[in-house]
């Protein structure tokens, strides 16, 4: 009853890891290249939802500063830092998955197969 | 090396002569004790009269065997590896600080103080964007270079440059692709197109202008305004995207929102503090409009490269 309670408490924080080996999983086991991206994004989804998740405060608002509540603000609102965080996240989860994308096409257009189990047999007859 | 002895099938078979002493010992102590080098390769090092057989003959069967039986064992061992992380994660999850709460560490003086001398020091209320853009400048300045190198490896990879790089096989497919273009246009998309496209450009632009006092920033801005450009090329065709956004302005703008970026942030810093905290509540819009410009063009460029190999 208390891992229980336990769990629901952080359940953000759990929800984000059960994401995280989800997406894990569907990186190491997919066999199409372009679903092993999707299992990578997922991975990133579940690091910005602990990220965001944990710069939450109960009961307080999006930190807009509203006008002459700079004093007290500090009581006011949620905490910056990991919005920002996540922000930066984004951007690099964006660009890894272009470049990768890119990648794929580029195996793609040379092997006609985006299948790992036949890259690696096309690979090894090639050597 | 220093070991003739006959070739072993099991390297980690019991030698006698292996140690000094005399004394039995595995293999495996000497290797362990650098005594003894394996020669797991020891197939390709045999005496002539022993490679008759060929070796390095491809067998197909054998290996697609080889890879089946590899690939049965790797999924077991990802199924068990991620069922024991989740484990290991749930563990740590209960001993994190409670969902929300006020006291958790995170909730030091840091973020107290860029909420409470962010709008004063910055001019910014918006909190995410005053901090982004002075006190993790830096931060925001490596990622806008990130989405940079970014698009410019997506180029290498996917340009192409003229007929003379393609294989026949290539040209033909793009052939294809441009005669199966519609020459009219879907009704429904170019009518909603019609009524949306300036919608969106104008909540890009505010999204965009309002990063200051609003949720919002170049960031997602530059997101919705590459939207814009995306659903009006699917709408009416790249001949008319090009009319406002061919190679020339792409290449100009992202090259010049990352210029201004950099320079305004490099002045931000090297410049005396007296100027500086005159300056600063001017910085954060033109620094925010850069990178929105930087984002739009980086988003309409991957698409691009994606959908036609060129802007």
């Amino acid at each position: 009853m208390e891992l229980l309670k336990a769990l629901v408490e952080h359940r953000y924080a759990l929800t984000a890891s059960i994401l995280f080996v989800t997406g894990l999983m569907n990186l190491m086991q997919q066999r199409h290249l372009v679903r092993k991206v999707i299992g990578l994004n997922i991975m990133d989804a579940s690091i910005f939802l602990l990220l965001a998740s944990q710069g939450y405060v109960e009961g307080r608002a999006a930190p807009v500063v509203a006008a002459g509540m700079a004093e007290q603000a500090a009581e006011l609102y949620i905490n910056p830092v990991p919005s920002g965080l996540v922000l930066t996240g984004i951007v690099v989860s964006v660009s890894v998955s272009a470049f990768s994308l890119a990648l794929i096409q580029k195996i793609y257009r040379e092997y006609g197969t985006t299948d790992i189990k036949e890259l690696v047999h096309l690979v090894k007859r090639e050597d | 090396m220093g070991r003739q002895s006959t070739p072993r099938k099991n390297p980690w078979a019991l030698d006698p002569s292996a140690s000094g002493d005399g004394r039995k010992r595995s293999a495996f102590v000497d290797w362990v004790n650098g005594d003894r080098i394996l020669h797991l390769s020891a197939a390709l090092h045999e005496p002539r009269e022993r490679r008759k057989r060929p070796i390095l003959v491809f067998n197909e069967e054998k290996m697609a065997a080889q890879l089946v039986q590899f690939f049965r064992r790797y999924h077991m061992a990802t199924t068990l590896m991620c069922a024991v992380l989740l484990v290991i994660f749930a563990w740590v999850v209960i001993t994190l600080p409670r969902f929300g709460d006020s006291a958790a560490p995170a909730n030091n003086e840091l973020p107290a103080v860029y909420l409470t001398e962010g709008p004063v020091e910055t001019g910014a209320d918006n909190a995410v964007t005053a901090m982004i853009f002075t006190y993790r400048g830096f931060d925001t300045l490596g990622e806008s270079c990130v989405l940079f190198l970014a698009l410019s490896s997506v180029m290498m990879l996917l340009r192409r440059e003229d007929g003379s790089m393609l294989s026949a096989q290539e040209r033909t497919a793009l052939a294809k692709a441009a005669a199966a273009e519609p020459k009219t246009r879907n009704y429904i998309i170019v009518q909603m197109s019609r009524i949306l496209v300036p919608f969106i450009f104008l909540y890009g632009l505010y999204v965009l202008l309002g990063g200051e006092s609003s949720p919002g920033g170049g960031f997602s801005a530059g997101a919705i305004l590459s939207a814009g450009i995306i659903l009006y090329r699917h709408a009416f065709g790249s001949e008319a995207t090009e009319r406002f956004m061919n190679e020339r302005v792409f290449v100009a703008v992202r090259t010049v929102g990352l210029c201004i970026y950099a320079v305004l942030f490099g002045a931000y810093i090297l410049l005396p503090d007296d100027v500086k905290s005159h300056l600063t509540a001017h910085l954060i819009m033109p620094i925010d409009v850069a990178v929105g410009m930087v984002v739009m063009c980086t988003m309409y460029g991957i698409y691009a490269l994606f959908i036609r190999g060129e802007i």
